[in-house]
Formats: C-alpha cells, structure tokens, sequence
C-alpha cells in the first residue's frame, strides 16, 4: 500500500509519522512517500516562532480545541525524554495583554499554571490593564521539522523534492492514499475560497536576557496585529503582522518599522538588541481546519484524499492532534479496503 | 568638612552598591573603592544572583523583608528599562519544589516577588519525587554585568576605584575620613570577625539557552537558574569549609542532581565549574563602629556577613549603610565644631 503525503511542513511530516508509527505493523506493505517543493528549513513551519498557543477564542469549534489540547498533553509527555532538546521542545513562561478584560481563553486550562497578572505584573506594561500569566511550551519548527525527518528516514520513509500541480500526478502510479497537508499552496490543487493567506513578518534579534514570551493583544486589530515578542533557544522572535489576503514573502521594510518600534514601546531594552534575520511566510488561514476524506476519481481509478491544510496561526499548536484525526481516517480507509477484499458471506 | 573622604573596601556586589548608594545619599563625599579583588574575581561572579532570600537566624525578619523589598524595587525598575541588557538584570519564572510540604508555606517574601501561588498538581507532575511546589516570577542580577554596571554608574559619579589589599583598616586613616567595611569573607581576617564563616557554594555554568525557567530544591541544596548567556546549576553549601579549589566528584553529583529535576540537562555544553565562599553569618552586620588608638578616632561602617542571601539583601543593607555613613558624617562635623571652640 503507497501512501503520498504532499508537503513536508509540520502538518505533512507529523501526519506521516503518525500513520506510519500506527500502521506499518499492521500492513507490511505500506510505503509513504513525501512530496514538497519546499524542506525544512524553508518552510512556513520552519519561520513560525514555535510557541504553543491557540488564538483567543475556538468560536465554537471544540474540535480544535480538543485536537490543540492532545497536541499539549503530547509534548509534555516529551517534556522529560532524550529527545526532548533535539526536537526543539522546551517549556517557557509569558504573558498575554489587554487594554481591556477578556474572558478566559479555551485552552486556559490545558495550559500550566494559568492565572490573571496582578496589578505589579501589569504595572511592566503600561498601556495594558489586563492580562494572563501561564507557561506553555515551545516547539522550535528548525529542530522540530528536522527530528521529525529523521524519525521517518529511519522508517525507510522516502522524500521527492517536487512541486506537486495535481492529486493524478502522485495518485495514478498505483498510489492508494495522498495526504493533502499542503498547507498555503491548497488552493492550487484544489481551489479552496475560503484559504487565505494571513500574511506575518517577524524580525528575529540576539536578545538573551528574555526569558518570557510576550503576547498582546488589541481585539479591533485581530490576532497578530499587535507586538508579539517570543524568546527561542538560539534567538527571539519580534512579531505583530497578520495581513488577510496579502500573498507577497518579501520582507517589507514598513511592516519592519511597526514591529521595531512597538515591540521596543513594549519593552525598551530590546533597543539594545541585535537584529540577526527578518522573514516573512503566510499562514494558511481558513475559518475551520479542512481536516476529512475525499474520495477523486481519476479515470477508471479512485483515489483516497485525506485533507489536513488550513492551520492558520496555529500549526504547531495543533499539529499532532491534527496527524492524529488523519491516522484515524487513514485507519477507517484501510478497513474500507479490507472488507473490499474479504470474500463476502460467512465462511463455512 | 567639605568633602568627606570615605573608602569602600570591597568591590563585590555589597562593596559596589554601598558604594554607589553614599554617592546617591551624600553627593559631596568623596568615595573611593579599594579591593584586592575586582569583578570578574569576586564571590559575587560566582553567585547566579537570583532574588530569592536567604532567612538569617538573628536578623529581625521585618528588617529582611524592608531590605529584600527595596532590592527588588530598585532592580525591578532597572529591569523595565532601556539598561536592563547592559545590566544583566532580567525577569525569570520557575518553581521551587518541595520533597515534603515545608512548614513554612508562606515565606515572608511571597508578596514581594511576582504571582507567588502554590503549584498546581499538573505542574507538580512534572515532579515525581516532590509533594508541594511554589510558583513564582523574580529577578537575577547576572555577573560579571551587574557588576560592571555598577563600576560605570560609580565611575560616573568621579569615584575613584583602586586595585589594593587592606590589610588592617588603620592603614586607610590618614586618607580617608569614614571607611567602609564591605569585604565579605575577608572581614573574617580584616576584623577578626570569629562570627563569620565560610559556607562553600560549588556550581557550575553552562550552556543551555533552551532552559527558560528556573528550578529549585526547597532544601537549597539543588538549583538550576537561567542567565543571560549561561545557566548556573548548583550546589553545595559546606560549612567551615574554604577551599576555592573545584572538586571533580562535586561537580558529578550536582550534574546529577539537576538533570533529576530537568532532563534537557543532559544536553547542555561547556560545563565550567565555579567556587565561592559565601561570607556567612547568623546576622548581617550593619553597624557602626568608632576605632580609636589614643586620641585619634577612626569611623568605621560595616557591611557584611550577608551569606547566601547577598543579591537579595545588597541595595538594602547599602542603604542603610549609606546612612550610616551620613550619621558619621554629621558626628565627624559635631566633633570639628567642638574642636573650634
């Protein structure tokens, strides 16, 4: 049984060691393939800063919740293990800001230690009056895409460095399943309206005495449209862009000027910071994950989809719950496909 | 008198900042810091100099808590300023874990520090060998930075510093008008202070940065605490013993301890091992004293014996020793004016 997975980001590559971890056991035969045209580290994953957290509000959506929840108790089982530092994965401490009162988040009990700043917290961020305190985990995508990858070449899983146009190109050729975790380029194999790319910048700096991340917020800008400033291992990540619709990857010196100056209101000693990079990506931004099966027909010849793109702002954060939903889909498709070849009516 | 000549003896962080407080509280002394040892030299390197308090046994604890709280007060501004980097005082969140609930769930600096609360029991998990934990936001001055800051701020104000071993405080008499007395565990020999002792503290320095948080035993004797460019992993604490040698087996075990309480340790590069002998005693002695030999009166302040606790004590003893200076001060021109008559 051939497997495709198209894209090599967190979503493709956690989803291929889900399903292959799950099921290899089970059919023998099964031999995954990884098809990107962009590797770690030059993907979207490979630019996000890493930190565990889901956006404000779930709208509604407790799936997400649930599968942003599992993707946490995950790592932090990982927390104590040797694998822990080469996956880029440690715990961290921060705040999250407000000009006004919030209602608690849904993840405010999935995360550690989450409580309401005092007054002396609040009094390190005029301009805000409100605020969360929890600790949260990191996930850095440059250590994590590259363990990851190590796990499946040593399950003998196989990478084809190419831009996919089309499911028949990876599905004709007697593949029976593809992956579609193909993140912001979805639209192209198969239009999707309502994938958008939400457009981020982030200025990364040498700025070793933060230990915290810091997240504000400005609830008429929505999500990412305020300073963000996130502590990583080797460097921090200065942030505040999210930009509906807006395709371009170039660095744009405006956007540079307003996380500059508003992460350095923020906190006045990042002035002294040197800046080492600057990178733009686009989320892949939809209003609800498209995680479900499809089945294409190509021909005479039906192919399996599992789609798993649309991860917006919050890839890492859900990642394995996510890869987790797709191994079950996988699981259901396989059992499909066994009933097929079972003879039917009782043996006697 | 116009221009009080007063010399600190000491350049660590007690030396420094009892230093830099006479100049803030008496802009026209004239201060000189004398020391054999300058930073990065001095037991204050050495301390990772996280503001967490040590209890001194016959310090009133009001007194404690007014010092801990003008430390942190001080620093925490410095902190929230264009000059915190230069500094090397930052904030750090982490936990101190308890094998068994101490006795003390409260300690008398909780509501100094930031968001102190009990753990709860998923961060406890992380945990397996302890019962209770407290969960707590505070500041570390790291060294040599805090140091060197200091050197500047003092530098600025046109005090003079000086490479120098005081060996008897007489010798300073003819110079100075009002000498003060900040040289730690060399006031065992200076003054023959038998009150004082050693507590030996071995660490070690790594590279770590993915270690954002800190952690640390309740029974003082495991820490891990991330700085600037390194993470300080502690410790020992040997009374009466003076060596500043690094023992090998030492440096096994507190590897060991830590990585018991944070795996990742595992993985952490160039490990160096430092020694410091903290200058302990069951109070710290902020005093005034008058040496005298005949007619001739000699104003001493002390400022020393603050042991484990000395990052999280120093802007408040050195205030109170800048007072104390002043109080010198006036009794030196009660006793010029006199002297007119």
């Amino acid at each position: 049984m051939r497997v495709a997975i198209i894209g090599a980001g967190v979503i493709g590559l956690s989803s291929a060691l889900c399903i292959h971890e799950q099921f290899h056991g089970l059919v023998p035969s099964l031999e995954l393939e990884v098809y990107a045209d962009r590797f770690t580290p030059h993907t979207t994953s490979d630019g996000a800063a890493g930190l565990w957290q889901p956006y404000l509000s779930d709208h509604g959506n407790l799936q997400e919740t649930l599968w942003n929840k599992e993707t946490f108790d995950y790592l932090l089982s990982h927390l104590h293990s040797p694998a822990a530092k080469e996956m880029g994965l440690f715990l961290i401490s921060g705040y999250n800001l407000f000009t006004e009162p919030v209602p608690d988040p849904s993840w405010k009990n999935i995360v550690l230690g989450f409580r309401n700043l005092t007054p002396k917290e609040l009094g390190l961020f005029p301009g805000y009056s409100y605020g969360w305190f929890n600790t949260a985990l990191m996930l850095e995508g440059r250590s994590y895409l590259p363990w990851l990858t190590n796990r499946l070449m040593q399950r003998g899983v196989k990478f084809f460095h190419k831009k996919v146009e089309s499911f028949q190109e990876v599905s004709g050729d007697g593949v029976d399943v593809v992956l579609n975790c193909s993140g912001m380029c979805a639209g192209d194999l198969q239009p999707d309206p309502e994938l958008q790319p939400g457009r981020g910048q982030v200025i990364k700096v040498l700025a070793p005495w933060l230990k915290h991340f810091i997240i504000t917020h400005d609830l008429k800008s929505g999500i990412y449209n305020s300073p963000y400033v996130i502590p990583g291992s080797e460097f921090t990540v200065l942030g505040g862009i999210y930009q509906h619709g807006n395709w371009s990857e170039e660095n744009s010196a405006k956007d540079h000027k307003s996380i500059w100056d508003s992460c350095c209101r923020l906190l006045p000693a990042l002035q002294k910071a040197k800046i080492v990079g600057e990178w733009s990506g686009l989320r892949p931004a939809r209003p609800s994950v498209r995680l479900e099966r499809e089945s294409i027909r190509l021909g005479n010849l039906q192919a399996e989809v599992i789609h798993n793109y649309g991860h917006g702002g919050f890839g890492i954060t859900i990642h394995w719950g996510c890869a987790m939903a797709a191994a079950r889909l996988f699981g259901s498709i396989l059992q499909e496909k066994k009933q097929l070849a079972t003879p039917p009516g009782p043996r006697l | 008198m116009a221009s009080p000549k007063v010399a600190v003896v000491g350049a660590g962080v007690v030396g420094l900042s009892t230093a830099l407080c006479i100049t803030e509280t008496c802009p026209s002394c004239s201060v000189t810091v004398l020391s054999d040892q300058f930073s990065p030299n001095t037991t204050s390197d050495v301390a990772a100099g996280m503001l967490i308090p040590h209890t001194y046994p016959d310090t009133p604890i009001h007194r404690q808590k007014q010092w801990f709280k003008e430390t942190f007060t001080y620093l925490f501004a410095i902190s929230n300023s264009a000059e915190a980097s230069e500094a090397g005082i930052h904030l750090v969140s982490g936990w101190q874990v308890f094998k068994s609930t101490p006795k003390e769930e409260l300690p008398f600096w909780s509501d100094i520090v930031l968001g102190f609360r009990p753990m709860s029991e998923a961060e406890l998990q992380k945990f397996p060998q302890h019962q209770f934990g407290q969960a707590f936001t505070t500041l570390k001055c790291d060294c040599p930075p805090y140091l060197l800051w200091l050197e500047k701020k003092l530098k600025a104000t046109g005090t003079q510093m000086y490479t120098r071993k005081v060996s008897d405080l007489w010798d300073l008499h003819s110079e100075y008008d009002i000498v003060v007395n900040c040289t730690g565990m060399g006031a065992h020999q200076l003054v023959g202070d038998k009150q004082l002792f050693p507590v030996r503290g071995q660490v070690l320095k790594a590279h770590a940065p993915w270690v954002k948080q800190f952690i640390r035993d309740g029974d003082g004797l495991t820490y891990i605490y991330p700085g600037i460019h390194s993470v300080t992993l502690g410790g020992t604490r040997e009374k009466g013993n003076w060596s500043l040698s690094p023992d090998a087996g030492t440096t096994r075990e507190i590897f060991d301890r830590c990585c018991s309480l944070e795996p990742s340790l595992q993985g952490a590069q160039d490990i160096e091992v430092k020694v410091g002998l903290r200058p302990s005693r069951q109070c710290v002695r902020v005093q005034r004293e008058v040496l005298s030999q005949g007619r001739v009166k000699f104003p001493v302040v002390h400022n020393y014996g603050h042991g484990a606790g000395g990052f999280s004590v120093h802007r408040g003893t050195a205030n109170e020793a800048a007072h104390l200076v002043g109080e010198c001060i006036s009794a030196l021109h009660g006793s010029s004016s006199r002297a007119k008559l």
